[in-house]
C-alpha cells in the first residue's frame, strides 16, 4: 500500500523542491544567449535552450514556482471563502440557503474556464489578476460540498446538544461542524489544485495570464507552438511538467480519498 | 462527482466526433487539386486599388489591374499601359498603347476611365489614403480616346511615377461599384469569388488557370497545409528556423532575394529622454544586429544604413554602417548623465505579432547589457499604430513597405508632415533636413534630386532619428512542382502571372 502512492509523491515533492528552490538558487531563466537559440537538449542543458536562447531547465524551475504559488493560493483562497459560505447559508437555512444554491447553479452552468477566461479579459492580464479571476471560479466547489455535508450532520445530536446549551454559532461552526466535514474538503482542495495549475497554464497560454518575460509553463508552451516543428523540445519539457504534476496530485486525491474511506 | 463523470463523457464525444469529421473531410480532399493555392498571413483589405495601403491588398490588386506606369528593379519608372511626354514642367501628356486589354465586363479602357479613376481619388467626397500623394494635379483632361493630358499646380519631376493606381472603368465608378469586394479590373486575373473574406479565387485570363489565396493566420497551420498539399506556395511571414526546416524537405523549395522591407527603430524627438543624440546614439551602438541577423533572422535579412536600399537610384551606397560598440555605447549614455547606479529607463512599445516580440526581446537584452533598461510594451496593432500616430510613444519599432518614390522622406521626415499630415510620427524637426527636402523637391533634375537625397540619408544617420536595423529578404517557400516563380526586391506577386505547377 504504501509502495503505491510512492512515485506521485515523490514527484510532486519534487516539483514543490523545485518551486522553492527558485526562489534561492541564482538561476538566470532570462538570459537571452543568440547563438544557443532553439539548440536541443544536451548533456549541460537537459532541456534545451527556447526561440531566446534562453536555458529552459531554469525556466521549468520558475514555471513550478509560478504554478505552484497561483495554485496554492487560489486554493486558500477558495477553500475558506467557499466553506465559509457553505456552512453559513446551509446552517442558517431558508433563503440564504436557496440564494447559495442559485449562485453555485449559475457558477456550475457556466463552463468554468470560459468564465475564468471572461475574467481575465475583464480584468487584464498579470498575476494577481489570474489569481482573482481563478478564485472567481474555485470556490463554487467548495461551497456546494461544505453545504451538503453540513445539512447531512446539522441535525445530528451532538449539535442538537451545543445548541440548546447556548453555545454561539460561530464555535458551532468551527467546533463540532468543521472538523466532520474537513475531510472530504481537503480532498476536493488536492483536485482544485490540480485543476488551478491546467487553468493557469491555459490562460496563460492565451496570454491572459502570467506575462512574458516571467516564465510560466503556460507561456512557455504558447511560445513552443510556434518552433514545434523544429525544436519540439519547447512544448515537450512544459508538457510534461505538467502532466507529471497534475496526474500526480489527482493520483495522490484518489489514494487519499481510498484511505480516509470517503463515500460520494 | 457525478457531474464531473458527465463532464469527461461528454468530453470523449467530443474528441470522437472531431476524429470523424476529421476524417470525414480528409476523404473530401481531391488530391488531384488543378488551382495554384497561396497562404496568406493576413487577408487583403480591400481589392480596391483607390483605397488598398495594406502590403497584400498592394500586392493583390497588381494582378487584378494595370495602372499607367510601374517600376524596373532600380525603382525607376517605366511605362505600363501609357507613354508620357513632359509637354513642360506642370504639363504632363499620357498615350495610352495600342491593343490594350479590355475591362473584365468586356468594355474598352479609354482616357475617360483614366481620367474618372484620378477625378475619384481627387474627390474631397472620397477619402482616399493616396490623395496625398497626387494633390499637385490641377485638372485632368482626355484629349482624345487614347491621350490624356494632366496639369500641375507645380512643377514636378516625380510626377509619373505618381500615377500607379489601377485603372477602373468610368461607368461602375459612377455606379458606386463595390471594387473592394467585386474588383473589375483590367489586369491578367480575374475575380471569381472572395469567400468571407478568407479564400480569394482569381482565374488566369491567359490559360484559365485558378488562383487562390487563403489566408492562414497562423504560420504552423500554412506550413503544416503545405506539406499536405492543401496549399502551394507561401510568401515569407514565416519564423526563419521554420524556413530552413523545409527547405531540407524534398518536396519543398526554398528561395530567397534581397528585399526593400525596411525594419527601424524609430524615436520620440519631442520627449526629453529619447530626444536627446546621446541617447539615440547610445541605443544605436549598443544593438548587435550582425548576430540578430545571424542567429534570428536566420540571415534573410541585410543590415541598413538607411531607409532606400543601395540600389535604389537615390540610394546611398556610401554610408558608414553604425557598428557595435557596448563600449562606446557606455560613454556616450556616461555624456548623458547614465550609468548603472542611475540607469536610463525607455519604454519601448511594438505591436503584438510573435517574431517582432521575439526581436524586441532581444533588442531589450542587448540595451541591457549597456545599463539601458527597456520596457517593452505590445499592443494590438489597432493601439499599437493609434499610439504611435499620435506620438504617444518613447521608442517603437515599425517596418516600411514597398518604398519607391524618394518623396516618401518629405512624408516622413518634413517638419510640415506631422500626423495627421503625413507620417512624421517621430515629430523631427530639424532645420538642415527641411531645407534639403524643399531643396530636392524643387529640384528639376531627378539626378540632381538623387544626391540631395543621398545627402539627406548621411545627415539622418548622423542625427539618428530612426535608427535603421534591416531590410528583410523576400522569401519564397513552394513544393516542388511549382515552376518559374522569380522574387523580387519589391515583394509583389507578380510571378503569380505566368507561374505554373506540374502534375
Amino acid at each position: 500500500m504504501m509502495k503505491k502512492i510512492n512515485i506521485p509523491f515523490f514527484i510532486i515533492k519534487f516539483w514543490f523542491v523545485c518551486g522553492i528552490l527558485a526562489l534561492i538558487l541564482p538561476l538566470q531563466p532570462d538570459q537571452i544567449e543568440l547563438n544557443k537559440i532553439l539548440l536541443g537538449p544536451n548533456l549541460e542543458q537537459w532541456c534545451g535552450y527556447d526561440h531566446l536562447g534562453r536555458p529552459i531547465c531554469e525556466r521549468l524551475i520558475m514555471g513550478a514556482k509560478t504554478s505552484l504559488s497561483v495554485a496554492i493560493v487560489v486554493v486558500l483562497i477558495s477553500f475558506i471563502v467557499g466553506t465559509f459560505f457553505g456552512v453559513i447559508c446551509a446552517w442558517l437555512g431558508g433563503i440564504y440557503d436557496k440564494f447559495l444554491v442559485a449562485m453555485i447553479d449559475i457558477f456550475i452552468s457556466f463552463p468554468g474556464i470560459l468564465l475564468a477566461i471572461v475574467l481575465a479579459g475583464l480584468l487584464g492580464p498579470g498575476l494577481a489578476n489570474t489569481v482573482i479571476a481563478l478564485s472567481i471560479v474555485s470556490w463554487v466547489g467548495f461551497s456546494r460540498l461544505a453545504r451538503i455535508q453540513t445539512l447531512s450532520i446539522k441535525n445530528r445530536d451532538h449539535i442538537i446538544a451545543a445548541h440548546a446549551l447556548g453555545t454561539l454559532d460561530y464555535v458551532i461552526a468551527l467546533k463540532h461542524i468543521l472538523p466532520l466535514i474537513i475531510a472530504p474538503l481537503i480532498i476536493e482542495a488536492t483536485f482544485t489544485i490540480a485543476s488551478v495549475i491546467i487553468a493557469e497554464a491555459g490562460l496563460s497560454f492565451l496570454g491572459l495570464g502570467i506575462q512574458p518575460p516571467a516564465a510560466s509553463w503556460g507561456t512557455m508552451i504558447r511560445d513552443g507552438t510556434q518552433y514545434m516543428l523544429v525544436a519540439p523540445h519547447m512544448v515537450l519539457a512544459p508538457g510534461f511538467a505538467i502532466l507529471s504534476l497534475v496526474l500526480c496530485i489527482n493520483l495522490m486525491g484518489d489514494d487519499m480519498r481510498d484511505r480516509m474511506d470517503i463515500r460520494d | 462527482m457525478r457531474t464531473e463523470k458527465k463532464i469527461s463523457q461528454t468530453k470523449y464525444l467530443l474528441i470522437l466526433y472531431v476524429i470523424f469529421f476529421q476524417f470525414f473531410i480528409s476523404s473530401c480532399k481531391d488530391s488531384n487539386r488543378e488551382t495554384i493555392a497561396v497562404g496568406l498571413s493576413t487577408s487583403p483589405i480591400t481589392l480596391d486599388p483607390r483605397y488598398a495601403t495594406d502590403a497584400i491588398s498592394y500586392r493583390i490588386t497588381r494582378l487584378l489591374y494595370e495602372s499607367l506606369v510601374d517600376f524596373d528593379e532600380e525603382f525607376r519608372v517605366k511605362p505600363q499601359l501609357a507613354d508620357w511626354q513632359k509637354i513642360s514642367p506642370t504639363h504632363y501628356r499620357f498615350s495610352l498603347r495600342k491593343n490594350l486589354k479590355e475591362f473584365h465586363n468586356g468594355s474598352p479602357l479609354t482616357s475617360e476611365d483614366v481620367r474618372a479613376t484620378y477625378q475619384s481619388v481627387l474627390n474631397p467626397e472620397e477619402i482616399s489614403p493616396h490623395k496625398g500623394s497626387i494633390d499637385m494635379i490641377k485638372s485632368i483632361h482626355a484629349v482624345d480616346p487614347n491621350t490624356i493630358d494632366f496639369k500641375l499646380f507645380y512643377a514636378d519631376p516625380l510626377f509619373p511615377g505618381r500615377l500607379v493606381i489601377g485603372i477602373l472603368p468610368k461607368e461602375l465608378i459612377s455606379k458606386k461599384h463595390n471594387f473592394s469586394r467585386q474588383p473589375i479590373g483590367n489586369g491578367p486575373m480575374k475575380i471569381i469569388s472572395f469567400k468571407n473574406d478568407k479564400h480569394l479565387k482569381l482565374k488566369r485570363l491567359d490559360d484559365n488557370k485558378i488562383i487562390e489565396f487563403i489566408t492562414l493566420k497562423d504560420p504552423i497551420v500554412r506550413v503544416l497545409k503545405l506539406l499536405r498539399g492543401e496549399i502551394d506556395l507561401i510568401r515569407g511571414n514565416l519564423p526563419p528556423e521554420i524556413v530552413s526546416w523545409l527547405a531540407e524537405k524534398d518536396s519543398i523549395k526554398v528561395k530567397k532575394k534581397k528585399g526593400s522591407t525596411f525594419t527601424y527603430l524609430g524615436f520620440n524627438m519631442e520627449d526629453p529622454l529619447t530626444g536627446n543624440y546621446y541617447i539615440r546614439s547610445a541605443i544605436a551602438h549598443a544593438i548587435d544586429r550582425k548576430s540578430i541577423i545571424r542567429h534570428v533572422m536566420g540571415k534573410s535579412a541585410r543590415q541598413a544604413e538607411a531607409l532606400l536600399p543601395p540600389e535604389h537610384w537615390a540610394g546611398n551606397s556610401d554610408l558608414v554602417s553604425l557598428d557595435y560598440n557596448p563600449d562606446k555605447s557606455r560613454r556616450l549614455l556616461a555624456q548623458a548623465g547614465y550609468n548603472d547606479s542611475s540607469p536610463l529607463r525607455i519604454i519601448y512599445k511594438i505591436s503584438n505579432d510573435p517574431f517582432r516580440l521575439r526581436l524586441a526581446t532581444i533588442i531589450q537584452s542587448q540595451l541591457k547589457s549597456v545599463g539601458i533598461e527597456v520596457e517593452i510594451r505590445s499592443y494590438d496593432w489597432g493601439t499599437f499604430y493609434g499610439d504611435i500616430k499620435e506620438g504617444r510613444f518613447q521608442m517603437y519599432s515599425l517596418s516600411w513597405v514597398g518604398l519607391k518614390i524618394p518623396d516618401i522622406f518629405y512624408y516622413i521626415f518634413h517638419s510640415k508632415s506631422i500626423p495627421p499630415h503625413g507620417a512624421n510620427r517621430g515629430r523631427l524637426n530639424d532645420y538642415n533636413v527641411d531645407l534639403i527636402l524643399e531643396l530636392a523637391k524643387f529640384e528639376a533634375s531627378l539626378d540632381k534630386q538623387a544626391l540631395y537625397y543621398k545627402d539627406l540619408q548621411k545627415y539622418l544617420l548622423d542625427i539618428l532619428p530612426y535608427i535603421p536595423l534591416w531590410y528583410e529578404d523576400n522569401i519564397l517557400v513552394s513544393k516542388s512542382d511549382i515552376k518559374g516563380y522569380k522574387l523580387n526586391t519589391d515583394g509583389n506577386f507578380d510571378s503569380l502571372r505566368y507561374v505554373t505547377k506540374n502534375n
